[in-house]
């Protein structure tokens, strides 16, 4: 208590501080760089496979196919960087095609609802922060539980997969704005968004607490608020997620999400955060999601099942994690000598 | 909680009070269960009827045995996310290599249990060896058991399930469930177990401290290996009794059973950061979600509110016990 008091007074010394985490957390780093050659790699072995993949709209549909995961990976990247894990995007993500697909009515409804979803997921978002940051409870049983009421909540919405959005609304992912792909306008805002993000003073606390809690509290970083934050960016993704995804499906699906938390946190993985906090960031993650992405076109352009993109989805998470720390430990040895 | 010295007279007494003391948490879930079937029998006459209670009791089964690997794993301060696959791959293939004919359970059985205890090995080589976060490594396994699953089998299931499977799920001693006695066997075993060998010990001490219980000459990896395997082969038990319950095999049919195995193993007053707790509590919790379950439909709520009821169980739980653990520490 009298710590914070004290650095809060000596807003300089706070400053450097943060300045000197985020100096630490934002040394170069090879791993969102491995990540992009990854996704480059699938995308030519995907190219040679299928001619006419590196065609504008070819592209586009790829960047509306990657385009939930990556929103998903935005959030949960936010929050892995607080060394926590965000498994509730699944049920806010069902929760919020469900909504989608039975209140979406016309434009103005769409509208209307599109927000109401994103506040929802915010508000999901806050709701765990808070039992986080207040409580001091573990993020992996938080969300656990919020996960499983979301989608009850979503069941209660829409008990089976079905419904409907307007064309209007669904069709948008698949227009084009300048001779350029809507979906993929929507990556680069996001990544603009990641990158505007990445310089306010939320994200130097949450690199600062994620690289060293005690050392961030000291420099009087506040748990609960940062906290917070960090979880409602992901519910806030998660839900906007959701509108992807309900425009992609064109309806919605109470059991959506639980396919995708895994992914979530493979994205961010391959892209290079590491699971450890306060190092990392969105650049990678999209490389991330393209991969996985690519990883089930590649599968089903070589004609083999799809059920290999599950088995190939967990196994690439394993490796990620497995590759990411063997690269840290190089990373640190070389530092060393 | 030890605020005056008992007095020398009450010696024999403080053993008992103090046991009672530590599982205030354990009794307060016991009491749950009293109060929740209570209210069953009021809301709705003849839920407390034996038949009704078989029903409860078998339900509740499926939870416990899937609760009871959780419990080990969760007592090392891990947690076990692949227990929704590896019990459906179990009732898959029970179903599909056996398709009804009982004398084949003879193999498939052990060979199931092993698959499980495989999955689980491979869990805990990646926690325990390569020092991957357990809930990455299990969430991971999951899904690679699950795309395995789907590809050796085409995205099929069974329609058949063996009577032998039936029996262990359906069947009545007298009043007895086959179910309730596997149960209580468990339940002994795996008390015994962490109670009163030097495994059981090692365990607590890994879950309450990794580095200290490694100086203390635990070697924890092994015990991180092992809670896996356990949880692993708990789950394809449950498994293999789901399938004979169900009488078929379906793809999904496990996914309820990861928040329920974590609920019964909080309502069972576990601490979910590992070191604290003991089975008895999560047949508590096992028991206390089966009546919750049967409850619902009574009260007029959907299928869809036991999902909401897991997730408000959980939070309660996890909740009840960082206040009780701050107050002690404060």
């Amino acid at each position: 208590m009298t710590i914070t008091r004290v650095a809060g007074r000596d807003r300089a010394s706070v400053r450097d501080a943060l300045a000197e985490l985020r100096g630490y957390a934002g040394t170069a780093d090879v791993r969102p760089t491995a990540a992009w050659v990854l996704a480059l790699i699938f995308l030519f072995t995907y190219a040679a496979l299928q001619p006419g993949t590196l065609s504008g709209s070819s592209l586009g549909v790829l960047a509306a196919d990657s385009l939930p995961l990556a929103a998903l990976g935005l959030g949960q990247g936010v929050v892995i960087l607080t060394a926590g894990i965000d498994l509730s995007v699944g049920g806010v993500l069902a929760l919020g095609t469900t909504i989608a697909a039975t209140h979406f009515t016309g434009a103005e409804t769409a509208l209307a609802w599109s927000i109401a979803i994103l506040a929802i997921g915010m508000a999901a978002g806050l709701i765990n922060g808070f039992l986080i940051g207040r409580l001091g409870l573990q993020p992996f049983i938080v969300t656990l539980a919020t996960w499983s009421i979301f989608d009850g909540i979503a069941l209660y919405v829409l008990p089976v997969a079905g419904g409907q959005v307007p064309a209007g609304f669904s069709g948008w992912i698949n227009g084009a704005a300048a001779g350029v792909p809507n979906a993929i306008w929507a990556l680069v805002a996001m990544i603009a968004l990641w990158m505007w993000f990445r310089r306010t003073k939320a994200a130097r606390r949450i690199y600062a607490m994620g690289s060293d809690r005690e050392a961030a509290q000291i420099a009087g970083v506040r748990t609960m608020p940062t906290l917070m934050t960090a979880y409602a960016i992901s519910g806030f993704c998660a839900a906007g997620a959701a509108l992807f995804y309900a425009m992609q499906t064109a309806s919605g699906d109470p059991t959506a999400g639980d396919g995708l938390i895994l992914p979530s946190v493979a994205a961010v993985v391959i892209g290079g955060t590491s699971l450890r906090g306060g190092q990392g960031g969105f650049v990678g993650t999209v490389a991330g999601a393209l991969t996985l992405t690519l990883l089930g076109d590649v599968i089903f352009a070589f004609n083999l099942q799809t059920y290999w993109t599950v088995l190939a989805d967990g196994l690439l998470l394993i490796l990620a994690v497995l590759a990411g720390g063997g690269l840290q430990a190089l990373q640190a040895r070389r530092r060393q000598a | 909680m030890t605020a005056q010295p008992a007095p020398r007279t009450g010696q024999a007494v403080r053993p008992l009070a103090r046991t009672l003391a530590r599982n205030r948490a354990v009794l307060l879930a016991y009491l749950l269960v009293i109060l929740l079937a209570i209210a069953g029998e009021v809301v709705s006459r003849g839920f407390l009827h034996i038949s009704h209670i078989d029903e409860l009791i078998i339900t509740g089964g499926f939870i416990a045995l899937v609760g009871l690997g959780q419990t080990f794993v969760i007592l090392t301060g891990g947690v076990d996310l692949s227990i929704p696959w590896v019990l459906n791959a179990a009732a898959v293939y029970l179903t599909l290599w056996a398709n009804g004919d009982s004398a084949k359970m003879i193999w498939i059985a052990p060979v199931l249990l092993i698959g499980g205890a495989v999955v689980g090995a491979v869990n805990g080589v990646g926690v325990a060896f390569l020092r991957v976060p357990p809930i990455i490594m299990t969430l991971g396994m999951s899904t690679v058991v699950e795309g395995a699953l789907l590809l050796s089998t085409n995205g099929g299931s069974g329609q058949n399930a063996p009577n032998a499977a039936v029996y262990l799920a359906t069947h009545r001693w007298g009043p007895v469930p086959v179910l309730a006695v596997l149960w209580v066997a468990v339940l002994i075993i795996a008390t015994v177990v962490l109670s009163a060998t030097p495994f059981g010990r090692r365990l607590y001490a890994t879950g309450l401290n990794q580095r200290v219980a490694t100086f203390a000459g635990v070697n924890v990896q092994f015990i991180t290996v092992a809670v896996y395997m356990i949880s692993g082969i708990a789950a394809s038990l449950a498994g293999i009794a789901l399938a004979g319950y169900v009488g078929q095999s379906y793809l999904g049919m496990g996914d309820p059973y990861l928040f329920a195995s974590v609920a019964a193993v909080a309502i069972g007053g576990s601490s979910i950061l590992g070191g604290s707790g003991n089975f008895i509590g999560t047949t508590a919790g096992a028991l206390a979600l089966a009546v919750l379950a049967a409850l619902l439909p009574i009260l007029g709520l959907q299928p869809a509110a036991l999902d909401i009821v897991y997730g408000c169980v959980i939070l309660g739980a996890v909740m009840l016990s960082s206040i009780s653990a701050d107050r002690r520490a404060g």
